[in-house]
Order: C-alpha cells, then sequence, then structure tokens
C-alpha cells in the first residue's frame, strides 16, 4: 500500500487524538477544587494507611508536622496499575480478563517506545545497542501483546454480550469500544505473523512519520494494522475508555486528596472566590433569589427564610 | 415485570411497581425473626395515600412526590428535573461535588465491582435495581441525553433508552433513598468512580430544585410546617 496514503491518514489521526486527549485531560483538571467526602484508606498515611486511619486522629494535628508516606502511595499505584488489584480483591471473574487485555496494551506501550526510540536513533546515525536482540525480540513481544490484549477484549466482549450482570450497564458504545481494540489486537498478529522483519518496518514507518517522508511502500497487513491503530486512538479519547487518565484524578485528587484547607493558603483564596458565586437553586428552603451568593444561603438563619 | 430489569423500564408502565419486595429472597435475619411466618406483616399504605402520591417503584415511599393532574403539570415538573440537571453540572451551583461527580458519570465501566459490596443490593435479595449501577446508569444517561451539549446526537451510542417523563424522576427520586451513602461501593470501585456520590447528587438535585427531600429519621418527629404539608417535606422548627 502506498505510503503517503498511510502517513498522511496517520497524521490526520493522531492530530484528532492528540487534540481531544489534550482538551478532555485539561476540562477533569480545570473542574474547581472540590470538598472532600472521607474514604479510607488513604495509602500515603504513614503508619495508619493500613487500617484506613488519618492524621485526623492525632491530638491538634494542626500544630503537628504531617507525615506521609509517598512509598506505600507507590506500592499501591503499582500493584493497582500493574495488576489491577482492586479487581483482582473484588471482581476475580472479571479480572481473568480484563488482566490479560490491560497487560497486552501495556507490553504493546513499551513495544511502540522501543520502536519509536529506534527509529529516532536510526535517524539519527546513533548507535543501537541491542538491535539485533530487538529484532528477534520485538516481534515476540509485540505478538504476546496482541495475543493477551485480544483473549483479553474477547472475553470482555463475551461477557458484556451474555453476562446478566453487566448487560444492564453495558451501551453500544461498550461493544463498539470493545470491537475495535479486538480489530486491533487481531490485525496486530495478523501483521506480526506475516510481515518479514516487523521491527524494521515499523521503525521505518516512524522515521517517515518524523521526516514527513511519503515515499514508498508499506506492507498491506503492517499498513492496515497502523490504519486501525490510527483510527482507536483517534477515538480512545472521546470515550469512557480515557479512563486510564480519568483514575489519576479519581485517586489522586479526590479519594486520596486530604490536604487539609490552610487559612491564608491558595485552596482558601479559591473558595472564597467559589463562594462568591450566585445560586439559582429554586427550591424555596434555600432562599436563593438569584442575587444571593453561597454565603448569604449558607450564613442565613432557617428561621428567618420560613417567616 | 420481568425480574429481568433494564435499565429502560425505569420510565415505563407508571401505573405498576418496577419491582415487588418478596421477604422470602431477603437475607434472613437471625432469631426471633428467622421465619417469616411470624415476622410482623409489613404496612400497607393507604387507599388515600395510593390516589395522591406515586409509589410505583418497590411499593415503598420515602418521598411522597405527587402524581401530575395532567400532561402540563407533568411538564412542569420534568422541566424543573432538567433545569436541575443543569445546575448540577454548574460550576455557580455546585463547585462543591463537581470534578468528583463528573468524573463518576463518565468514567464508569460497568463493571459491576460495586454491586458485590453492597448491602442493600446483597441484602435486598440481588434485585436488579438495588444495584448502585442502576440509579447511576439511568440518571447517566438522562444527563448525557438532557444536559450536555450535543447529547441528544451521541444519545444512541450512550443508551438513549431512558424516556425522560414523571414515572422516571419519582422512580429515581425514591431509589436515591434505597441507598444510605456508606459509599462501600466507592471503596473497592477499580476506577474510583463513587456511586454513593451520585445517590447524593440525585438527593441534592430532588431537594435543592424540586424542594423534595427527606430529612434525616432523628427530625421527623419535630413538628411538620404547613406550607410543606402534603408535600412530603419537613421542617425543623427551632
Amino acid at each position: 500500500m502506498s505510503a503517503s496514503v498511510v502517513i498522511l491518514l496517520l497524521y490526520f489521526l493522531l492530530a484528532i487524538m492528540v487534540v481531544t486527549f489534550t482538551v478532555r485531560t485539561i476540562r477533569i483538571a480545570k473542574y474547581p477544587v472540590h470538598l472532600r467526602w472521607e474514604l479510607s484508606p488513604v495509602p500515603h498515611e504513614k503508619g495508619r494507611g493500613a487500617y484506613g486511619g488519618s492524621y485526623l486522629e492525632e491530638f491538634e494535628w494542626w500544630k503537628k508536622p504531617r507525615e506521609k508516606s509517598l512509598v506505600n502511595e507507590l506500592i499501591y499505584m503499582f500493584k493497582e496499575i500493574v495488576f489491577l488489584k482492586a479487581l483482582w480483591e473484588h471482581n476475580r471473574k472479571m479480572w481473568y480478563f480484563s488482566f490479560p487485555f490491560h497487560f497486552g496494551l501495556y507490553i504493546l506501550f513499551v513495544m511502540a517506545v522501543v520502536v519509536v526510540l529506534g527509529g529516532i536513533s536510526g535517524l539519527l546515525n546513533l548507535p543501537q545497542p541491542g538491535l539485533g536482540l530487538l529484532r528477534t525480540g520485538a516481534p515476540l513481544l509485540a505478538g504476546t501483546g496482541y495475543i493477551l490484549g485480544g483473549i483479553g477484549a474477547l472475553g470482555l466482549f463475551v461477557g458484556r454480550l451474555f453476562s446478566q450482570r453487566l448487560k444492564p450497564v453495558t451501551t453500544p458504545a461498550s461493544f463498539i469500544n470493545l470491537a475495535l481494540l479486538l480489530t486491533f489486537f487481531i490485525s496486530g498478529v495478523y501483521a506480526v505473523a506475516v510481515v518479514s522483519d516487523f521491527p524494521h518496518e515499523m521503525a521505518v514507518v516512524v522515521q517517515n512519520l518524523i521526516t514527513v517522508n511519503l515515499s514508498g511502500e508499506i506492507a498491506a497487513p503492517l499498513a492496515i494494522h497502523l490504519i486501525v491503530a490510527g483510527v482507536f486512538l483517534a477515538y480512545l479519547p472521546f470515550t469512557q475508555m480515557m479512563h486510564f487518565v480519568a483514575k489519576y484524578f479519581t485517586y489522586h485528587e479526590v479519594r486520596w486528596d486530604d490536604e487539609p484547607l490552610e487559612v491564608g493558603g491558595k485552596m482558601e483564596a479559591e473558595i472564597q472566590e467559589l463562594l462568591q458565586q450566585t445560586v439559582t437553586w429554586a427550591a424555596p428552603h434555600l432562599g436563593a433569589d438569584g442575587k444571593k451568593n453561597w454565603v448569604d444561603i449558607a450564613t442565613a438563619s432557617p428561621s428567618e427564610e420560613i417567616e | 415485570m420481568s425480574e429481568k430489569i433494564r435499565v429502560k423500564d425505569i420510565g415505563k408502565n407508571p401505573d405498576q411497581n418496577l419491582t415487588t419486595v418478596d421477604p422470602a429472597k431477603l437475607i434472613p435475619l437471625p432469631p426471633p425473626y428467622d421465619k417469616i411466618e411470624d415476622q410482623p406483616e409489613w404496612k400497607k399504605l393507604s387507599e388515600g395515600a395510593l390516589e395522591s402520591m406515586v409509589c410505583n417503584l418497590d411499593g415503598f415511599v420515602a418521598l411522597s412526590l405527587p402524581k401530575p393532574e395532567n400532561k402540563k403539570e407533568e411538564k412542569k415538573y420534568v422541566d424543573q428535573f432538567v433545569e436541575g440537571l443543569k445546575k448540577l453540572l454548574s460550576k455557580e451551583n455546585n463547585w462543591t461535588f463537581l470534578q468528583p461527580l463528573m468524573l463518576s458519570l463518565e468514567y464508569c465501566v460497568g463493571c459491576q465491582t460495586c454491586s458485590d459490596a453492597c448491602h442493600i443490593y446483597e441484602a435486598g435479595g440481588e434485585n436488579e435495581i438495588y444495584r448502585p449501577t442502576y440509579r447511576s446508569e439511568a440518571f447517566r444517561r438522562l444527563v448525557n441525553r438532557y444536559a450536555k451539549p450535543g447529547g441528544k446526537f451521541t444519545a444512541a451510542l450512550n443508551g438513549a433508552d431512558v424516556d425522560l417523563n414523571w414515572t422516571t424522576i419519582t422512580r429515581l427520586a425514591e431509589l436515591a433513598y434505597r441507598c444510605n451513602l456508606c459509599r462501600r461501593c466507592a471503596q473497592v470501585c477499580p476506577i474510583g468512580v463513587d456511586n454513593g456520590l451520585i445517590t447524593h447528587e440525585i438527593r441534592k438535585l430532588f431537594s435543592q430544585e424540586l424542594g423534595r427531600y427527606r430529612p434525616p429519621a432523628r427530625c421527623r418527629f419535630f413538628h411538620r410546617d404547613e406550607r410543606y404539608r402534603g408535600k412530603g417535606q419537613h421542617r425543623i422548627h427551632r
């Protein structure tokens, strides 16, 4: 297949991915500060995380330095990200498919990084230690990633199709997501199996992308796989599959964000500003008349509202 | 109605209960309540109460919501609800929980891990409507379709099958009181989605926009405010 078609299409799809991914991530990050609704455990609570305790147990905690454990948090994150610990503990049936699915994607991500670095170093004529090993190892790595991912995606797809437990909360989008992923894994396995010197061909595509080189040909199975991968990447930020980004926020900015409000600090200033906003809730017991702000409503006496 | 209740059923058949609670399916109680036949019978709603208020979820009523007199009145209530949805998603009216709410609405993958952690679902005979995800999913579909820009275009992908009517709204309000906000569901969720928070926010919408709420049990013994008599609302007098 003509490289120009594939390369131009990849530029277009990757541009969509980068823009939507960035916009959506910034949108989550820019939500205003929220109230904390405690939920245990918080792993960075040094010596207390294991039993769900917190610094609030300490007498006059505000007079003492906070004791945090970054190591505990990193261990928790490692187990959760790599092994899907929560799913293993609370939903074993789904873990059997979700784990290979995610682990396959991690392997492919590592492989993509290696291929991109190989492509760049080739362009810069840098020495490429272990190139021989990569040539033999990359197809094996990629094949493992595609097969694991494919088994996982197929299991999740079939589960959503037949499980009475999953059906009620499964939308058409869930099937489209999994079908697209399944196509990606299958086309990947096929490309690895039939394209000779798969890592070299991939490195050439990366080099062509970097140097805007539209000449030459790309083997059809690899071209199809790259287009499917591009479509998936462009589609990804529009879906709930962005949960790998959302998860950073649900854990670090919601579950584990137990920073207390400091008088005169940045959080207090932000909250003071938010409290000045006009409230327009319509229920009579709030007394929001379209002019009162949060402070006015929070400080009004309920007995006054009744009269 | 079939036991295989789907999310879209929440808006159908307003004159029937969506489900019924069978004492035989509930988690067994310890003695002396271990024999169903020895247990006192559940109190039934009077004919008068059934005529004046909505009771079509599971035969029980936590909020006394009115039956609309006509289509015009139903539209008024529905419009109020949609208005409330939009306020719930706005920084001005709901900055206090906007980020966790949006994360919970947009990133649930529907793995149902939360159901096994929910004591209401487990002890309640594993009834589909008591799953933490049932009310959240119904609410999510309404939000996606009616409160988000372009929601009507993407509705087919996100599940456009929940009717927006007073039946859906009142069942959703009742369902928000089939949860005691213990948040075990949030604790076990691999993504960090908080279905307890979604329930909390549904209650907030009904309280702060439609003026329908259920005060904590300890407050229900206080004098009932005359202005709200018959609307299922109570006021604490100080």
